[in-house]
């Protein structure tokens, strides 16, 4: 059965004392967050994005159906998380890893219930019709930090995503216009919340840490498998540019000071600015390339 | 990055994509005509031989475990169909008596597809469910390529290509949704490969109005020509690509 | 081999044949045809027996059966395969569901054919003593089979399912129209339980499904305006409005297209002794011929005896497929399926 990766005593200790001396196996510094690689697809809402070596695949696909009951002016939204065996031999097929749940939750309470895609206007006939959005996020590669490129992924899917135009006759028959003949029209983003993840290492024994008053813990932005491994705990962090905290997530593990969550903020909501800067230069780039071929079918 | 491909199709081939598995293979197949339609995208994983669960283990064999996950949506039936054929091709060609008890667990990724099956709107013309055999065509390949750059030994070489006969009785490699639905007969053929010419028959799969004298003398010869064209120009110089980085530290 | 004072000896173990069939099922195989029959002693070009019927006794509609009329049974048409001692029963149910108003301003353009027809969603149950559990990887798999054929198969054509001439019940012509723009359309579902497999089962369950598919009836619908009490477990446990409710008598026979109804046949391939000649195995039947035969041909033919469908599985090296074999086989299958449909 493919277990989980064993990290020898060796690989731990050298690890540790890395951090203490604030290196890190890829040559980072601790609150440094990995470089995000944004390749925008052929397809509207078709997003590949990379984080160092981690590596998913966003897809989004919109269909009209009868709202719920109880939510007539809203439409559907989902966010599907499966992990298969191809990011890792660790994840099984078929059964959802705790990692997956972790994740899942995360995505669903930073993107779903953050309001991040206005559910109000994929309504188009208060309770009969509205549009179902559905993200589909497939994990590639594994080199830890699943859910913040989940995240970054996508929102910048969401944000590139079109849906058709579509006309509601006299009669009440919804037309939708195909993308060749009439513009397509783009979701309703109303923020763009980002994930930061801080894991936390514990250099002295557990009895320093809960009843000394050395606050050593270290903590490190933007994990990789290895320091996932390694690490005692972890704290997620969601913000937006308008410095709106979105969410926190931090399940158990190693305590840390309630002052240590103000400074990871802080630096999360300089990763989130910078890299809702890129999500936006990258969007916009490709509306400057589409742009470019459709005057050139022209000419 | 190896591309190349006959004068209907553009194939394009990567080994050694991922990191966490022992092979990996991304292919992209697109129309050398039509370039607005996109392409067929799809990336293959293998991880093996790796201990296999006790129920799932062979004595004698190794076991295959393959899983297709489709671009949008769950895995569904339809990918347990697709699955069930890639093992019919794949327990011909893996040496399964060199890995006993063991498990080679396979997993196929679509990422694209070409535009115009890529309807982000699934409405009430749901006609993805018409043809498979593309993305079964972009699967075996696929999976030929992450099974060289894993290792895995196997019985012999083996390729695959998809064609349709359309309403002009045309034989082409080269179609679009329109194309398949409206089409006379669909043709999946796959062949096993000995000093770069193909050998024996290992899978078929023909749709459609069609007769015999057809299927052997045109579509074979011409699946038999792509086949042969698709290893000479591009499987071979990405395999050849991925030796070359592979000893690139060699004195 | 011997040792010592020779009181050890090597003999032969003999098993019954069907042991032997299950612990060397090539070895069985073999023995057999090399004495020119199988394992279930039929000759290699003899099929099973096949019995179809088409009046169970299971649909709303067999009226003959008791003398009785409609019945309230949700089966709209079904057909019961025997096959050897294979039971196939296939029983079609329906359900109504509004065509969304939605349409593409292309329809009129790229019309053809192809797009008009569709297929009906079959579930199949192998009984294997287990009382519930999911669905097997075979059970889905020849689900999806069975899905992809009838609609590859062209047999039922999507304006069969429309519902177009709903009437309403109270007489009222004054609203029919205008009030309920919705349009409805049947979707149809398959049922097959499978009794004692013997072998691959496609072919039965592709048959049993053709074959109900002849006998569906679909109820006339009407508009309604009462109420129902239903026993609803979730929230709207009590009083039901549905607009449309269907006749308990009256019924329209469900128009196919019976030019390309078409029948499924599935080979065996093997080869002899020495090698040198490759057997052409009809009906696989049996452990020792399920497992060897590893090379496979299924041949979909149509009443016109024109193929429709070929699938060939190369699966075992030894076995070399070539044009006379495939030929050959094709051949067995057009006289076959000219005995079962015409």
């Amino acid at each position: 059965m493919p277990k989980g990766i064993d990290v020898s005593n060796v690989a731990k200790d050298f690890e540790l004392e890395s951090l203490k001396q604030g290196l890190r196996l890829d040559g980072r510094k601790l609150n440094e967050f990995r470089d995000v690689e944004i390749n925008i697809g052929n397809s509207y809402g078709s997003v590949d994005v990379k984080l160092g070596k981690t590596r998913i695949a966003v897809r989004i696909s919109a269909e009209i159906v009868a709202p719920f009951e109880d939510r007539p002016f809203e439409g559907l939204f989902m966010i599907n998380t499966e992990i298969s065996p191809m990011a890792s031999a660790m994840f099984e097929s078929g059964r959802q890893s705790d990692e997956e749940i972790l994740i899942s939750r995360l995505i669903e309470k930073a993107v779903r219930r953050s309001n991040a895609l206005d559910l109000e206007s994929l309504c188009i006939i208060a309770g009969e019709k509205c549009w179902s959005i559905r993200a589909d996020i497939h994990y590639l590669d594994y080199d830890g930090n699943f859910a913040d490129i989940s995240c970054i992924g996508v929102l910048c899917a969401l944000l590139h995503f079109k849906k058709p135009d579509i006309t509601i006759n006299e009669h009440q028959e919804i037309i939708v216009h195909p993308i060749n003949e009439r513009v397509p029209v783009p979701l309703s983003i109303l923020h763009i919340p980002i994930c930061v993840t801080f894991a936390f290492f514990n250099p002295n024994d557990v009895e320093e840490n809960i009843k000394g008053d050395s606050n050593a813990e270290l903590i490190v932005v933007d994990p990789t498998m290895g320091e996932e491994l390694l690490a005692y705990g972890s704290l997620t962090l969601t913000m937006n540019k308008n410095r709106e905290l979105v969410q926190i997530s931090k399940a158990g593990g190693l305590s840390i000071d309630a002052m240590v969550i103000m400074d990871c903020s802080n630096l999360a909501y300089e990763i989130a600015c910078r890299i809702t800067d890129q999500i936006r230069e990258a969007i916009k780039a490709d509306d400057a390339k589409r742009a470019e071929k459709r005057l050139e079918i022209r000419l | 990055m190896s591309s190349g491909g006959s004068d209907e199709l553009i194939y394009e081939a990567k080994l050694s994509v991922l990191n966490r598995v022992d092979g990996s293979a991304q292919l992209s197949i697109s129309s050398r005509k039509d370039l607005d339609e996109g392409e067929l995208g799809i990336i293959c994983s293998i991880t093996g031989p790796i201990e296999s669960k006790a129920r799932q283990e062979s004595p004698q064999q190794s076991n295959l475990e393959i899983s297709v996950m489709p671009h949008i949506g769950v895995a569904s039936t339809r990918e347990k169909l697709l699955e069930y054929k890639l093992k019919l091709v794949l327990d011909r060609v893996i040496d399964s008596f060199e890995y006993p008890r063991q498990l080679i667990q396979i997993v196929l990724q679509i990422l694209n597809k070409p535009n115009y099956e890529d309807d982000t709107t699934i409405g009430s013309d749901d006609m993805n469910d018409f043809f498979s055999l593309n993305d079964l065509n972009g699967c075996l390949i696929s999976t030929y390529l992450a099974l060289i750059d894993s290792g895995i030994s196997m019985k012999s070489s083996f390729l695959s290509s998809c064609c349709i006969i359309n309403s002009n009785n045309q034989l082409t490699t080269d179609f679009n949704k329109n194309d398949l639905i409206n089409s006379k007969s669909a043709h999946l053929i796959v062949y096993d490969l000995r000093n770069g010419k193909c050998n024996n028959l290992i899978y078929s799969e023909s749709i459609g109005e069609f007769d015999e004298q057809i299927f052997f003398k045109n579509v074979l010869d011409k699946c038999k020509k792509e086949i042969e064209n698709l290893n000479t120009k591009v499987i071979k110089n990405c395999i050849t690509e991925k030796f070359k980085n592979d000893y690139i530290w060699k004195a | 081999m011997s040792e010592g004072n020779g009181q050890e000896e090597m003999g032969s173990i003999r098993f019954p044949a069907e042991i032997l069939s299950v612990v060397a099922p090539d070895l069985s195989l073999k023995r057999h045809l090399d004495l020119g029959l199988r394992p279930c002693l039929r000759k290699f070009h003899e099929f099973k027996n096949l019995t179809l019927n088409v009046k169970s006794g299971l649909s709303r509609y067999d009226g003959d059966v008791d003398g009785e009329s409609v019945t309230d049974s949700p089966v709209l048409g079904s057909s019961v395969i025997k096959s050897g001692n294979t039971t196939v029963i296939c029983g079609i149910t329906g359900g109504i569901v509004e065509i969304a108003n939605v349409s593409t301003t292309t329809t009129s353009d790229d019309h053809d054919d192809s797009m008009e027809y569709t297929s009906i969603y079959p579930v199949v149950e192998i009984s294997r003593g287990k009382l519930n559990g999911a669905p097997t990887d075979e059970e889905m798999i020849l689900s999806q089979q069975l899905y992809e054929t009838l609609l590859h198969s062209k047999i039922l054509p999507k304006k069969s399912l429309i519902i177009d001439n709903i009437a309403l019940k109270t007489n009222d012509d004054t609203n029919n129209n205008n009030n309920n723009r919705k349009r409805y359309a049947f979707v149809l579902y398959a049922n097959i339980q499978v009794f004692s497999r013997e072998g691959p089962l496609f072919d039965y369950c592709y048959g049993s499904l053709v074959k109900s598919l002849q006998t569906v009836k679909l109820p006339f619908i009407h508009f309604t305006d009462e109420e129902f009490i239903i026993n609803d477990n979730r929230k709207n446990g009590g009083n039901v409005k549905p607009e449309i409710i269907c006749d308990s008598e009256a019924y329209n026979q469900l128009k196919i297209n019976e030019e390309n109804i078409n029948w499924s046949l599935t080979f065996g391939l093997v080869n002899n002794d020495d090698g040198k000649e490759t057997i052409i195995l009809c009906d696989l039947e049996g452990h020792a011929e399920e497992t060897c035969c590893k090379s496979l041909i299924n041949v979909i033919i149509d009443k016109n005896l024109k193929m429709r469908y070929l699938n060939i599985v190369g699966g075992d090296e030894n076995v070399i497929i070539d044009e006379n074999i495939v030929l050959k086989t094709v051949q067995l299958a057009k006289n076959r399926v000219n005995n079962i449909l015409n």
